[in-house]
């Protein structure tokens, strides 16, 4: 171009000026074309790379929202298996409809339901559904089962086959049979006893007895008898006859002892009028009261056949003894019942 | 032919407008975003101290408020165990720092403690 402009310039010096100028304009125009290209360039990658972050974001959003839904729809359906549990015990049939529950705020956090199927056995299939944001498009569901076992009345009915005329004096006291009887530990309690006699036992009348005693046979405390411990008649009968009273909680040696263990034998108690007890009492065959209202037993009877009457004063004590099935603590005890552990 | 290379300031001008234009409310609404990543890695860290203390409660333990410290960042886990309720209704909510609104919360009911 510079030859040209030189060649022009020596024949027509203005031409030649105007000639130039136009030729750098029509390429100054070029290169304007080029800037507009760079730059639309250089947006669409930074437009892109946007793009990605404003992706990753949301994305990041929107799976938080959704884990805090499965968490809270979660916790719903973990609710309505804490509100089935609670009315099964209350007796009723922990069916819970839809219903609903807030933030401390009283925004809806979710809604829970549950289904209870009873197989007319002690245990319940419960299934609870959480729901969050039920139903639109962003619907989270969560469903637990569970399956729970009363421990009550169905279950006594093993232990405590009832002759007495107060079946119901044991429902009421939450009798329950189960096919785990526990086993006293004899030789646990052999043990630990303070007194031993290896052919019978037979108290004076109104003694003041104290400590754990092992017998061997029959034993009888006779009439006024205080023993403040233990008795344990290991292949006999017991015989508690009227203004007896038994306490292990007395003696600090024998506090969470059972009041009475009958083993093997006969494995019979009997207990007569106007007698206090308080503790377990158990027999491997039968228990009975006479029909008194001074009867008071506080513990919880043990035993293939109970014979209770409606005005004898019976109430259960949580305590768990030991010296069941191997020592302590082979069965626990849980309100109104006994359950194997 | 010096002159022909590189840009002239009006070129200059109008390619900074285009850039301007565009690039101006999508960097705006980047900087939104960036807030949100923010928010977001802030609200998954809640999540998952007030999963932990809902499984406190549901596992037995009538816990109170404790605050625990991430990446240099004291977050606090109150409970509220809302009275007369059975079984009782436990609100667990996350605070960042002094923070008085919750990051996040969980609601539950548990068996009595």
């Amino acid at each position: 171009m510079r030859g040209k402009v030189t060649l022009y310039a020596k024949r027509y010096p203005l031409y030649a000026i105007k000639v130039a100028s136009n030729e750098r304009r029509a390429t100054s125009n070029e290169s304007g074309v080029a800037a507009i290209a760079l730059v639309v360039m250089v947006i669409i990658i930074l437009l892109t790379l946007m793009g990605g972050l404003v992706l990753l974001t949301t994305t990041g959003y929107k799976s938080y929202h959704f884990s805090k839904d499965r968490a809270q729809a979660l916790y719903l359906a973990e609710a309505g298996i804490s509100q089935a549990l609670q009315e099964i015990r209350d007796k009723e049939d922990g069916l819970i409809p839809e219903t609903p529950l807030t933030y401390s705020d009283g925004s809806l956090a979710g809604l829970y339901s549950v289904e209870c199927l009873s197989s007319g056995d002690p245990t319940y299939t419960l299934t609870s559904y959480g729901y969050v944001n039920k139903d639109s498009t962003n619907e989270v569901k969560r469903t637990v089962s569970a399956k729970y076992r009363e421990e009550g009345i169905e279950e006594f009915k093993h232990i405590a086959s009832y002759k007495s005329s107060c079946s119901q004096c044991l429902i009421d006291l939450g009798a329950y049979e189960t096919s785990n009887i526990p086993i006293p530990d004899m030789e646990f309690f052999r043990n630990n006893a303070d007194y031993i006699y290896t052919s019978g036992f037979t108290s004076n009348k109104n003694d003041n007895l104290n400590g754990i005693y092992y017998v061997q046979g029959d034993a009888k405390l006779s009439q006024g008898t205080i023993l403040d411990g233990t008795i344990v008649v290991d292949g006999g009968k017991l015989t508690v006859e009227r203004q007896c009273e038994i306490d292990p909680s007395e003696n600090p040696d024998a506090s969470d002892f059972p009041a009475i263990v009958v083993y093997g034998g006969t494995g019979n108690v009997t207990i007569k009028r106007e007698t206090k007890i308080n503790g377990l009492i158990y027999a491997s065959n039968s228990v009975t009261t006479h029909n008194n209202p001074e009867i008071e037993i506080e513990g919880v009877i043990i035993a293939d056949e109970i014979t209770v009457w409606e005005n004898n004063k019976i109430e259960y004590k949580e305590v768990s003894p030991p010296g069941f099935a191997g020592g302590t603590p082979a069965v626990s005890l849980v309100p109104g019942s006994w359950q194997s552990t | 032919m010096k002159n022909q290379k590189g840009f002239t300031l009006m070129e200059v001008m109008v390619a900074i407008l285009i850039l301007t234009v565009i690039l101006g409310p999508v960097s705006l609404y980047l900087s939104r975003n960036l807030t949100h990543m923010v928010e977001v890695r802030d609200a998954s860290i809640a999540l998952n101290l007030a999963k932990e203390g809902m499984e406190k409660v549901r596992s037995g333990e009538y816990p109170d408020s404790y605050e625990i410290t991430v990446n240099n960042t004291t977050w606090r886990t109150e409970y509220t165990f809302v009275p007369d309720t059975a079984p009782l209704e436990v609100q667990v909510k996350v605070f960042k720092e002094s923070a008085t609104e919750a990051t996040t919360e969980l609601v539950s009911l548990v068996e009595s403690l």
